[in-house]
């Protein structure tokens, strides 16, 4: 298992696509700050910076204190077009570098010799379904990082003040008291949770293999079971229900987190299908 | 293949020690946003205001309704008619429901050389942590010190101290709420502790 694991980590990370993706990610999130209003933010924060003395009082022309997660990525929600591409296409941008993976073996016949280097039929599965789902939840957290590491480049860290009213966290969301009381460690949970999400939605990839031997079309299947809850929740329960809605975590509302819960939840059930499939496959 | 690969990693560790130096030049040199707690009658200095929380005192619902039937200025729901359309907008809290009323009594002095025009409820409010509260200008413009006042725009003489009487109207206090007062630099917090008392 060890082995095999080794092997589709390299072809998961060690890839072009991969890296094309990360970069991607990370061209978001920089345009997120350089290509929006909020880079005015960052530069008047620098000057005041500069010229802070008794007396100087004005950031963003008000009183107010901003710290790094104001200019953090989810926090611009969909205000920012940046923001909103990213939310658009990460199930895809999370699908291409690996997701047709399982569809490519079987159709190259490598899905054969792989086996034979495992001890058992189940260690491939079980290992594409680890890596397949690490490697989506990572292309979908790249741009989530490293907007929070430029945010930490114009603004230093604190403890965001709800006063001011420059966060998008209001009281419905959930772990809203924990993102005003404790934001390193709502952060983790943020980054958790779409790590975890878009895992997911990228797995679909490998059941969807069953029925589908065109890449293209499997790489899609992660978006549109994304982009067609949009319309499905939207009709039952609005559109905050949506995957696509919560999955800024900010979105996330406790009134309608169970609804989400349960979405993720099938899709995790569809994801386990993978493993029933296995008598029935090729070899 | 090997310079290439040294190349990579050399290009990579430099990009991550300047990123990391970044942010600690500006946690360093940025205006901080470091919250200060402060007690109920401690002086917060400023650059300009000199201000201390005197006093804090909690009305319930029916203890602020005799208060203010004992007075002559009236129920604020009173002074609206009743077919005004604006008077939810003007409250921002129901008076049919439960709630509490804050007075804080601040002294504030312009310790600034000159004089100066400050808005009562701007310079500083009372907040949760997931609550913004707005001051209500009905009880605060006629219960000051000095009586009704017009406006709740101050002009305070270079070291003159003044005397403020300010209160919050809110439904809902099951958070902790807290006397606030920011600027560039500067969060300032006194925990209003409703709930020990």
């Amino acid at each position: 298992m060890k082995e095999i694991f080794k092997i589709e980590c390299m072809r998961a990370f060690r890839n072009k696509k991969f890296l094309l993706m990360a970069l991607a990610g990370c061209l978001i999130a920089l345009l997120d700050l350089v290509g929006t209003s909020w880079l005015g933010g960052a530069i008047d924060l620098a000057q005041c910076a500069e010229k802070i003395e008794p007396g100087y009082t004005n950031v963003f022309e008000s009183n107010a204190v901003v710290t790094s997660l104001y200019f953090w990525m989810p926090n611009h929600g969909d205000v920012s077009k940046y923001y909103y591409v990213y939310k658009v296409l990460i199930p895809v941008m999370a699908a291409i570098p690996y997701g047709s993976s399982y569809v490519e073996d079987k159709r190259s016949g490598l899905i054969n010799q792989l086996i034979l280097r495992c001890k058992n039929k189940k260690d491939y599965y079980i290992t594409k379904f680890i890596v397949t789902f690490i490697n989506g939840g990572t292309i979908a957290a790249i741009p989530i990082v490293a907007s929070l590491i430029i945010s930490m480049c114009v603004a230093p860290w604190g403890i965001p003040v709800y006063s001011v009213s420059f966060y998008s966290v209001g009281k419905r969301a959930v772990f809203a008291e924990l993102f005003y009381k404790h934001p390193e460690l709502y952060v983790i949970i943020y980054i958790i949770y779409v790590f975890i999400l878009f895992g997911l939605l990228n797995c679909l990839c490998l059941t969807v293999g069953f029925f589908e031997e065109n890449k293209y079309a499997v790489i899609l299947v992660p978006f549109l079971v994304y982009y067609g809850s949009s319309f499905i929740m939207k009709y039952l329960f609005g559109s905050t229900a949506s995957l696509m809605t919560t999955s800024g975590m900010m979105l996330l509302y406790k009134d309608i987190a169970v609804y989400v819960a349960v979405q993720i939840f099938i899709v995790f059930v569809v994801d386990l299908l993978f493993f029933m499939k296995i008598k029935k496959d090729v070899i | 293949m090997k310079i290439r690969k040294i190349i990579v990693y050399l290009c990579v560790f430099a990009a991550a020690a300047s990123i990391f130096t970044r942010i600690i030049y500006v946690n360093k040199v940025y205006p901080s946003v470091k919250i200060h707690n402060y007690n109920i009658g401690d002086t917060v200095n400023t650059d300009e205001y000199q201000i201390c929380l005197d006093s804090v005192k909690v009305y319930e619902k029916a203890e602020w309704e005799n208060y203010i039937d004992s007075t002559q200025i009236g129920r604020e729901r009173d002074s609206y008619k009743a077919d005004d359309k604006d008077a939810a907008l003007k409250m921002r809290y129901n008076p049919d429901e439960d709630y509490k009323v804050i007075e804080t009594e601040l002294l504030v002095k312009n310790i600034s050389g000159e004089r100066k025009t400050a808005v009562m409820g701007q310079l500083c409010s009372v907040n949760g942590i997931m609550q913004k509260m707005m001051m209500n200008y009905y009880y605060t413009r006629r219960l000051q010190p000095e009586g009704k006042i017009d406006s709740i725009v101050r002009t305070i003489e270079a070291g003159e101290t003044q005397k403020w009487k300010c209160y919050y109207v809110v439904n809902n206090t099951d958070e902790e709420l807290f006397f606030e007062y920011i600027k560039v630099g500067q969060i300032n917090r006194i925990s209003l502790n409703l709930h020990k008392s």
